[in-house]
Parts: structure tokens; C-alpha cells; sequence
């Protein structure tokens, strides 16, 4: 296959990805390509870059990208606003969901849904029919109707937070997800469900970037390829048996690799 | 020309007893006797400048430019389409006055209701009700100091009294608006409406209150209400002010609690160029609640102040004081309050928050909650804050598809809404959040808000 014909496949190429934030470089050159239908996990130790370049790719404004480019559906991604990402399909489940007062949970889902609608020239839909719909994504994150109604993650204990990241993806449908540590704080059950819910999204046509810290979730979630960034690099990438590598050994020998 | 040496305080001075001699009959003599005292009280006072600790933020002068004339009875029939925006249901009970004259045409109150509800003007010059006095005694009392609520006793048109017998539970609303029309006026006129509530040992009444006026109409309001709530007795009142652009509204709420009585109230203030409400409320016995809380909004060149006093006198009671603020162009809002708790209120829980979202370089807030305590055993805060819109909630509502505009109106909205949650009646709570949204769109010219919400 020549180079163009490769780019018209890929759902996703970040090449030579360089992005700082104050003056500091924390990302200093990735390269990642994403297919869909795939599952991707980037691991790596604590403040290694993950979040950042979970971030970078979602456009939050304080990051500066000082090199390389992200190619989105054969689109320069880094020239879009978050707004434009997120309504051709982009979505990230924050690690830190933000909590927003004063506003209920199904606005702030319906003002969503209702913008990717109208970019995908589909209907929006109203009060009662967006109803529906958010009661049957409920389901798939075991969430208690009472949540339709309260404010945006405020008062959220940490788990019901990354629920609603979680019923967030399920009524976006989004094209490339990205998952930043959704399994952090959560027990057992709710590891499952969440799980189950990402793995019911799933679908030839999307793609998801699973970003985590330890193996614990890939039993629930089995990623395509893994990835591990050491220091704003990705510095080894594999199969699913990687993970349990790193599970096994941890970062240590990764990272004295990586600073030879 | 004569008129132009005249002081303000002279102009309105003569107005009043120009008035008086001008057949002398607009008020039953009981009412003209406090009235006589109230422009003495105005007189001495005078109105209040910069220098003046209370009305420092607050400079009058171009109330002051205009000199007003006090209202004569508006001279074309108000439609009732006007004031259904601000009635909850369209059969709910209410009470008109325009340009400060009761408007028996568009008013009732079905004796189902269970109020009663006397006027006192020129028409019916009946005796006042020990009720009435007691209701009468806080305006007078709230005159002390201030030379606007003495302004408006003097002046008043009309005195409406709300009666909520011993025991009675009124749940359906009572309305009670406050339309200036201005319709047929050569020169701009100044209302000055009266409302008196008196609810009795365990009743309940539900108030909803507005102020509203012709768009660009040049005018002022100078209103008080007295409150008086025996022991056991609940009072929810919530106040809408939404005056035309260019209007002066000053108004004065003086309430007076006794034991275990409960007072919620809501303030909605959002128009007028100058626009300075003064609250104060005496806890006149044990075991008292009291939720005052509001959101005012201010745009352009607006000027929004309140000033609120809650003075625990008695031991045990508990005050909860949330205001907010959404201050934009290069509007200036103001917020005073002060809580003084007595050496005999131990036991007092009081919280006070004053939250303003500043939404432009050129709009100013001043902010001064006070907390005065001569009590040991008390649980008091207070804080105030002043700033912009959560850059973090930002980017989350936009990493959601939200558009930048929309993402900031739902921010604003939401800032809003946290204190208008407080609002307990369902209906009324719906009213206020949809003029809230109303107002916004007004201001922003935003096309979004109404899809946001709908
Ligand atoms: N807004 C910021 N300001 C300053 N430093 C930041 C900011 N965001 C991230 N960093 C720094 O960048 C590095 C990578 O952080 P992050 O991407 O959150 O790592 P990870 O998610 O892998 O734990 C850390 O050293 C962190 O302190
Ligand atoms: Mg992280």
C-alpha cells in the first residue's frame, strides 16, 4: 500500500506530537495510529503525559502544541475547537469529570446530543423523546433515574462520576473515545459495569484509546495493541500481553530503557 | 424659572402638600396624620449622598436630576394580556395596582382564597386594623433611616393590606403587581404603593410580588411593604423586579418575625437604570427561620444595590441569606448585608453568601457582607465572592459538543439556577426561572437559551 491509500484507513494519526503546558514540554514526540474497530491502551507511570495527551486530542486550550500533527478523519484535528471535535465524534472521559452547578445532567446532555444531531444532519430531539433515549443509556451504566435530574457531577461520589462519563459516551455514540483512567476509584462492580458499558459501545465503525494505569481494567475492556509512555514518548507498544508484562515487572525496566 | 432652585427633598416636599391642598382627600385622616409625619421624618432626613456610609456605591443624583411628579391614576385601561407573563396560573388570586392606584378591574380575590384584603385610600376611608398598624409600624420604624421608605409612606397612593387569619393556609399564590404605565403623562411620575401583609399565629401565605413598567418609559417607584408574622406563622414571599430600562426603583421590605415563625423569601431584581431595595428583618422571638436569599442580574449601564439587615434579637432562631449575581456591560451591582446578633440571641445559626459572576471588564461589584456578634454561643459565617465563569466547566460543556456561547449561558444559567432551587413553589420557581431566561436573551441577544431550556 502507498501513503495515501494507508491515510484514507486510518481513523486516527498523531505524528511526532509535541505539546507543552507553562514552558514545559510534556509531550515530546508520539506517534500513534488508530484504526477503527480497535481498542488501544496507553499506560505508563504517573505523570508520564497520559492525561495530557488525552487532552491535547479532546482540545483543552491550555496546552500548546509545538510540533507535529494529528490527522482526524483526514482532518488536521488540532485546528478544530473542542465544540467541533466533540460533534465529529470525538469524546473523552475525563479523568476528572467537572462539576457543574446549577445544571441538570439531561440539559447538559440534551444541548450535546442535540448539537452532534444537527452535525450529523439528524433531528434534534425534544424534552420527551431525549427522555427515552437517556433513560434506556441509563440502563447500560446501571444508573438510578435520579441522576437525570441533578446537577452535572456535583455531589457525584467518585465512581457515579465516571459513570456518567461512561452514559456521557453511551448517548454521544462517539467515533473515537477516549478514556482517561475511567477505571481510578472505581470497586469491583463498578469496574464491571463500566466495562460492560464501553464494550456494548463498541462497534466496527468506532474506536477507543484506553488510557489506564494498571492492568486491572484490560480483564474487562481487551485492547487491540498496548502502549506505554515513559516521559511524553511512547517508548514500547505490543499486544494485550504487554499489559501483563508490565503488570508483572512494573515501569522500572521500561523506564530505564527509555532514559538510555 | 422657580422650579429649577428648588432641592430635590423641596420639590417632593411641595409635591406633597400640594397634593394635600389640592382637595386634601387622597388618604383617610388616620393614614394623612402618619403621612404628615412621614414627610416631617423625610424632611429631617433629606436624601442621602456618596458621603453617606449606607449609600456609599450608590450615587442618586440622576434620580435627583429628575424631578418627578407623583402619579395620578393612569388614564387608558390596562390590558390583562400585560400582566399574565408574571401570573402563575391564570386564575391564581392577585391584586393590580397601577401607577400605584389599586385597579379593582383586573384584581381578585376569591374569598376561597382565604385572605382578606383591605384597601385604604380616598375611596374607601375605612378604620385601620390593629393589623394593619402592626404591618404600618415596620415601614414606620424602617422611616427612621431611611428617607426613601418615608418618601414612599408620605406619598402613597393606595395602602393595601394582605390579612391572613389565625390559622388560615393559603396555598394558592397571591399576586400582587405593581404595573407603571405612564400611558397618557405629559411629565414623569413617581408611584409610591404600599403593601402591608399580616399573617397570623400558624397561618401560611404564599406572596408573589412584582414590579414591572413600560419598557422605555421614564418613571420611578418608591415602594414599601410591611411584614408581620405571628408565632407559628410561615410567609413565603417571593419579589420580582423587573422595571422598565430607564426607571428608578427604590423600595423598602421591613419584616417583623415572632416565635417559631418562618419567613422565606425570594428577590428577583433585574431592571431599572437605578434599582436599591432595603430589607430588614427583626426576629422578634425564639425558635424563628428565615431563608432571604435573590439573584440580581444587571446590564448596560444599570445600577443594582441591596442592602439587607437581619437583626437577631431573640435566642435560637436560624437565617440563611444567599444572594447572587450575574453583572455584565458596565452595570454596577452592590450588595450590602449585615447581620447583627444580639447578647440575648445565643444559639443563632446564620449563613450569609453573596456569589457574583463578573461577565465583563467594565462592570463593577461591591460586596461588603457584615457579620456584627455580641453573642457567644452562635454558629455565624459569611463570604463573598466576585468572578468569572469556571474556565474548567467551560471546556467540559464544549467537550461535549456545546458551542461557546451556549456553553457560557448554560454556565450562567446554572449560576443562577443553584439559588433559584431554593424557590420551594414548583410553579413560581418555573415563573422565575423563565423571566431569568428571558432577561438573558434580552441582554445577550443569545438565541441559544431558549433551546437550552426547552
Ligand atoms: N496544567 C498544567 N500545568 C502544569 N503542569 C502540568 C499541567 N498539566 C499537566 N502537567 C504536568 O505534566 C506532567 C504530565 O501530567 P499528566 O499528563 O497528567 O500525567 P499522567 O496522566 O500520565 O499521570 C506532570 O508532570 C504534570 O504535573
Ligand atoms: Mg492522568
Amino acid at each position: 500500500m502507498n501513503d495515501t491509500q494507508m491515510k484514507d484507513e486510518y481513523m486516527l494519526e498523531i505524528k511526532n506530537l509535541h505539546a507543552s503546558v507553562a514552558g514545559k514540554e510534556i509531550l515530546r514526540g508520539i506517534n500513534l495510529t488508530v484504526n477503527a474497530g480497535e481498542v488501544h491502551a496507553v499506560m505508563g507511570p504517573n505523570g508520564s503525559g497520559k492525561s495530557t495527551l488525552a487532552q491535547v486530542l479532546a482540545g483543552h486550550p491550555s496546552y500548546e502544541i509545538t510540533e507535529g500533527e494529528v490527522i482526524y478523519k483526514g482532518k488536521n484535528l488540532l485546528e478544530m475547537p473542542p465544540e467541533e471535535r466533540a460533534k465529529d465524534g470525538v469524546f473523552l472521559a475525563f479523568q476528572y469529570p467537572v462539576e457543574i452547578p446549577g445544571v441538570s445532567n439531561s440539559y447538559f446532555l440534551k444541548a450535546g446530543l442535540n448539537e452532534v444531531r444537527k452535525y450529523r444532519g439528524l433531528e434534534t430531539l425534544d424534552a420527551l423523546q431525549f427522555l427515552k433515549l437517556l433513560k434506556e443509556k441509563m440502563k447500560i451504566v446501571e444508573m438510578d433515574p435520579s441522576f437525570i435530574n441533578r446537577p452535572v457531577n456535583e455531589g457525584f461520589s467518585g465512581g457515579e462520576k465516571k459513570r456518567n462519563e461512561i452514559l456521557q459516551m453511551a448517548v454521544l455514540e462517539p467515533t473515537l473515545a477516549i478514556l482517561d483512567e475511567t477505571d481510578s476509584g472505581l470497586d469491583i462492580d463498578a469496574l464491571r459495569i463500566v466495562s460492560e458499558g464501553v464494550n456494548t459501545l463498541k462497534r466496527p465503525d468506532n474506536a477507543c484509546i484506553v488510557v489506564t494505569h494498571y492492568q486491572r481494567l484490560l480483564n474487562y475492556i481487551v485492547p487491540d495493541f498496548v502502549h506505554v509512555l515513559v516521559n511524553g514518548r511512547i517508548v514500547k507498544s505490543g499486544g494485550k500481553e504487554l499489559a501483563l508484562e508490565l503488570e508483572a515487572n512494573g515501569y522500572d525496566q521500561i523506564k530505564e530503557a527509555a532514559t538510555v | 424659572m422657580a422650579e429649577q432652585t428648588k432641592t430635590s427633598e423641596e420639590h417632593y416636599i411641595a409635591s406633597y402638600h400640594n397634593r394635600r391642598s389640592n382637595g386634601g382627600k387622597n388618604a383617610p385622616e388616620w393614614l394623612r396624620l402618619l403621612q404628615d409625619e412621614a414627610i416631617e421624618r423625610f424632611q429631617s432626613l433629606g436624601f442621602p449622598t456618596v458621603k453617606h456610609e449606607e449609600w456609599q456605591f450608590t450615587n442618586i443624583a440622576p434620580f435627583l436630576k429628575t424631578a418627578l411628579a407623583p402619579s395620578t391614576p393612569a388614564a387608558a385601561n390596562v390590558r390583562r394580556e400585560i400582566l399574565e407573563e408574571f401570573l402563575v396560573h391564570s386564575d391564581a388570586p392577585v391584586i393590580v395596582l397601577v401607577d400605584g392606584y389599586f385597579e379593582e378591574a383586573l384584581s381578585s380575590v376569591p374569598d376561597s382564597t382565604g385572605i382578606r384584603v383591605q384597601r385604604y385610600d380616598a375611596v374607601s376611608a375605612q378604620q385601620p386594623s390593629e393589623q394593619t398598624l402592626s404591618a404600618l409600624a415596620e415601614i414606620s420604624s424602617a422611616s427612621q433611616k431611611n428617607p426613601f421608605s418615608a418618601l414612599s409612606l408620605a406619598l402613597t397612593q393606595n395602602v393595601i393590606m394582605i390579612d391572613v387569619p389565625e390559622g388560615a393556609q393559603v396555598s394558592q399564590p397571591v399576586h400582587v403587581l405593581h404595573l407603571s404605565t405612564q400611558t397618557g403623562k405629559e411629565a414623569a411620575m413617581v408611584s409610591s404603593p404600599t403593601l402591608l401583609v399580616h399573617a397570623g399565629k400558624e397561618s401560611s401565605l404564599l406572596l408573589l410580588e412584582v414590579f414591572t413598567g413600560a419598557a422605555d418609559a421614564d418613571y420611578g417607584v418608591v415602594s414599601a411593604a410591611g411584614v408581620v408574622i405571628q408565632e407559628g406563622a410561615t410567609v413565603d414571599h417571593v419579589r420580582v423586579q423587573r422595571e422598565g430600562a430607564k426607571a428608578f426603583h427604590f423600595g423598602t421590605l421591613a419584616v417583623r418575625q415572632e416565635r417559631k415563625s418562618r419567613y422565606t423569601a425570594f428577590s428577583l431584581a433585574m431592571g431599572g437604570s437605578i434599582a436599591r431595595t432595603d430589607v430588614t428583618i427583626a426576629i422578634d422571638g425564639e425558635d424563628c427561620e428565615t431563608m432571604l436569599d435573590g439573584l440580581y442580574i444587571s446590564a448596560g449601564e444599570q445600577l443594582v444595590d441591596h442592602h439587607t439587615f437581619i437583626d437577631h434579637r431573640y435566642p435560637n432562631c436560624s437565617s440563611r441569606e444567599i444572594f447572587k449575581g450575574i453583572v455584565t456591560g458596565k452595570s454596577r451591582a452592590v450588595f450590602n448585608g449585615k447581620i447583627y446578633v444580639h447578647h440575648e440571641a445565643q444559639g443563632t445559626d446564620s449563613k450569609q453568601t453573596n456569589k457574583n459572576l463578573l461577565l465583563s471588564n467594565e462592570a463593577t461589584v461591591d460586596t461588603k457582607p457584615q457579620l456584627e456578634i455580641f453573642a457567644d454561643d452562635v454558629k455565624c459565617t459569611h463570604g463573598a465572592t466576585v468572578g468569572g465563569l469556571d474556565p474548567a466547566g467551560l471546556f467540559y460543556l464544549k467537550s461535549r459538543a456545546i458551542d461557546e456561547e451556549a456553553a457560557r449561558d448554560l454556565l450562567t444559567l446554572g449560576f443562577a439556577g443553584e439559588v433559584t432551587a431554593f424557590i420551594r413553589d414548583e410553579s413560581i420557581r418555573h415563573l422565575i426561572d423563565a423571566l431569568i431566561v428571558k432577561q438573558l436573551q434580552t441582554m445577550v441577544a443569545h438565541t441559544a437559551l431558549p433551546e437550552i431550556v426547552h
